[in-house]
């Protein structure tokens, strides 16, 4: 797409879109004006608002503290102009002034990095002086200083950096077509169109999975998809899926692609036309299969139409469409699907057979997720029991009776230190049973912990299947003596179904009873996604208000929910 | 190719295509800065596939310059 293109439409997109400003602060050293709109336009079409502002050209330890506010602070910190000519000046200093300069960079990135250590994301570019240095050998002055300063960043423990590896962007554009002398000579604008574009893209992963829009479940087709061939016509002996063989070799890859993602916390499930019993067979007995049982979290293999299958699947796990992805190499499937369920995002095995790992590698990255807890590595082990949780559903006649069979144990916690990450976390991924949809980082969680006003209860969840860890969230903020209100409610979606709920709210009220408040109050703010709690606050109680809904806690009536044990620590 | 140079002015300094004659330049148009002069030469160049000298882009600081400068470099 042209630049101009890229302006125009980004105008438009500003005009039309719905969602609220996510605010992004530049600082940088080089000009960067160009990467505004295409940044803004990346991030647009995917339905994320992003409004750039740059700090002044040059100012970057000045100008950080203007975004302290911001949701996201990008840093282009450029090594060719920390000083005056510091592309060619750099390789000249005594070393005295080479160990000045890298002391002097060591405590401005502090006093960056500190100013800006309760914002949700820095991108802080990698330092890199191969625009100037790929030429050589020989590792430069300069090359030595940019190591030793990423070095430095890694060891910081802050949890919202993030950095960037640019060299992957320069390898993919060409240093070429990335870098423009002339502009930099001119106008100290380093970086071509082409980069910013390739640079939003590299990136954009990570604002998807800050606001809740990275992918979160993967389904496989099997035949001609995890192996080569037609389990029912070639028999399991005959389908390949092991680099004894040029076919078997890329299946044996895209596999073990798979398993990786898997390994990662994202939800794997096969959706295939064949015997049931026919597939069982292969992940349990083949030996070249790479992806087990166990790595699976859902399967719906039998002779139905996929897009059922498909809306089955998804609903049973609880998530929405949009955080699909499916892979099949049938275009009658794929089409029939993404006709039926147009949210969920296809992707289909390449002809070319050779292009199908390069096809799954560069779309891994849809399920990016910018906080990996204990929680995401264990998922895999919650959906295998909840696949057998499901398995023991038949036996009882009623929800009450299945519901009191499994066990279930509330653990509550109260400005609990420990889980800050997953609280952060759990504000930031869930958008169904989400009351209010408050996005908060770590360090705003932290806040609240150190703040008499807010208390920052949540819940931990087990029965006798499993652990589903903490997977729900209630902040509270005292406005005045005995007034509160609600400020978020919000449960993950593997818990609902169980009136948790109510027992969790119920706790809530009796701590806040406790604590001499006689009044809560509390608002229902709609988005696409939460209409599942559209009458939550009309179920727990509360009177409907012009604006705001209240509840008079003496006039509380608990909901029966015995069939859940409470622990409050 | 006046009409395509217009547009191309009028979108990236956000200025009515109506107000881009003879008399438009950096000294009538507030928005006309050094930040977007850069970007407009170069979406200019994109637009016609054309490179602009170190004097060009000097040059290029009215409308009726950069028809002249984009008239050369397209001939």
């Amino acid at each position: 797409m042209k630049y101009s293109e890229i302006v125009s439409s980004n105008r438009e997109l500003a005009n039309t879109i719905q969602s609220s400003s996510y605010k992004i602060g530049v600082l940088n050293n080089v000009t960067v004006s160009n990467l505004v709109d295409i940044l803004e336009y990346t991030l647009r079409i995917e339905k994320i608002n992003g409004v750039v502002s740059l700090g002044n050209y040059d100012n970057i330890v000045q100008d950080a503290s203007l975004f302290s506010n911001n949701d996201a602070v990008i840093m282009f910190w450029e090594i060719a102009n920390v000083m005056p000519g510091a592309y060619y000046n750099i390789e000249l200093l005594p070393d005295s002034a080479y160990n000045a300069l890298y002391k002097k960079l060591v405590s401005e990135i502090d006093i960056v990095l500190d100013t800006l250590k309760e914002i949700p994301v820095i991108l802080f570019n990698k330092f890199t002086a191969l625009p100037f240095t790929h030429y050589f050998i020989n590792e430069n002055k300069i090359d030595r200083l940019c190591t030793q300063l990423n070095e430095y960043l890694e060891e910081k423990n802050q949890t919202n950096l993030k950095l960037v590896n640019t060299e992957k962007v320069f390898a993919k554009v060409s240093i070429e077509q990335s870098i423009d002398l002339r502009n930099f000579y001119l106008f100290k604008a380093l970086h071509s169109n082409r980069y910013f574009i390739e640079w939003s893209n590299f990136v954009r992963p990570i604002f998807m999975s800050v606001s809740g829009h990275s992918k979160k479940a993967l389904y496989l087709d099997c035949d001609n998809t995890l192996w080569g061939g037609v389990l029912g016509e070639d028999g399991i002996d005959d389908i390949k899926m092991s680099s004894r063989d040029s076919t078997g070799a890329i299946f044996e890859e895209v596999q073990a692609l798979y398993k990786e993602l898997a390994n990662k916390g994202v939800i794997v499930g096969l959706c295939s036309k064949n015997n049931e019993t026919d597939v069982d067979q292969v992940l349990d007995s083949h030996e070249d299969m790479i992806l087990k049982e166990s790595d699976l979290a859902i399967k719906r293999v039998n002779w139905e139409n996929k897009a059922d299958n498909i809306k089955d699947m998804t609903d049973a796990i609880n998530i929405g469409l949009d955080s699909v992805v499916f892979v099949d190499d049938s275009d009658f499937e794929l089409n029939f699907v993404k006709d039926k369920l147009k949210e969920i995002t296809t992707l289909k095995v390449p002809r070319q057979l050779f292009s199908y790992p390069t096809l799954i590698r560069e779309n891994m990255e849809l399920f990016y997720n910018f906080s990996m807890t204990e929680e995401d590595v264990s998922k895999i082990t919650m959906y295998r029991e909840q696949k057998k949780r499901e398995q023991a559903k038949p036996e009882f006649g009623d929800m009450e009776g299945y519901l009191k069979s499994l066990g279930l144990v509330l653990t509550i916690h109260v400005d609990s230190r420990k889980h800050v990450k997953r609280i952060a976390q759990i504000t930031q991924k869930t958008n169904q049973f989400n009351l209010t949809t408050k996005r908060y980082s770590e360090a705003e969680i932290e806040q609240f912990f150190c703040d008499e006003k807010y208390k920052v209860f949540s819940f931990s969840l087990e029965d006798n299947f499993g652990n589903y860890g903490l997977t729900g969230l209630s902040i509270i903020r005292m406005s005045n003596e005995d007034k509160a209100e609600l400020d978020t409610f919000l449960m993950s979606c593997r818990v609902i179904g169980r009136n948790v709920e109510y027992a969790f709210f119920n706790t809530i009220i009796d701590i806040l009873k406790k604590e001499d408040v006689k009044e809560l109050t509390g608002s229902y703010l709609k988005t696409k996604k939460n209409g599942l709690v559209k009458n939550l606050l009309n179920n727990f109680g509360f009177e409907k208000g012009d604006e705001i809904d209240h509840l008079i806690l003496d006039r509380f009536i608990p909901k029966k929910v015995d069939f859940i044990k409470v622990d409050s620590l | 190719m006046q009409d395509k140079i217009k547009k191309v002015i009028s979108l990236i300094l956000e200025a009515p295509i109506d107000s881009i004659n003879e008399n438009f330049s950096t000294e009538s148009t507030e928005q006309w800065d050094s930040l977007t002069h850069i970007k407009l030469v170069l979406a200019l160049e994109e637009e016609f596939d054309i490179r602009l000298e170190e004097d060009d882009i000097v040059n290029a600081i009215s409308y009726k310059n950069i028809v002249s400068i984009v008239d050369t470099l397209t001939s």
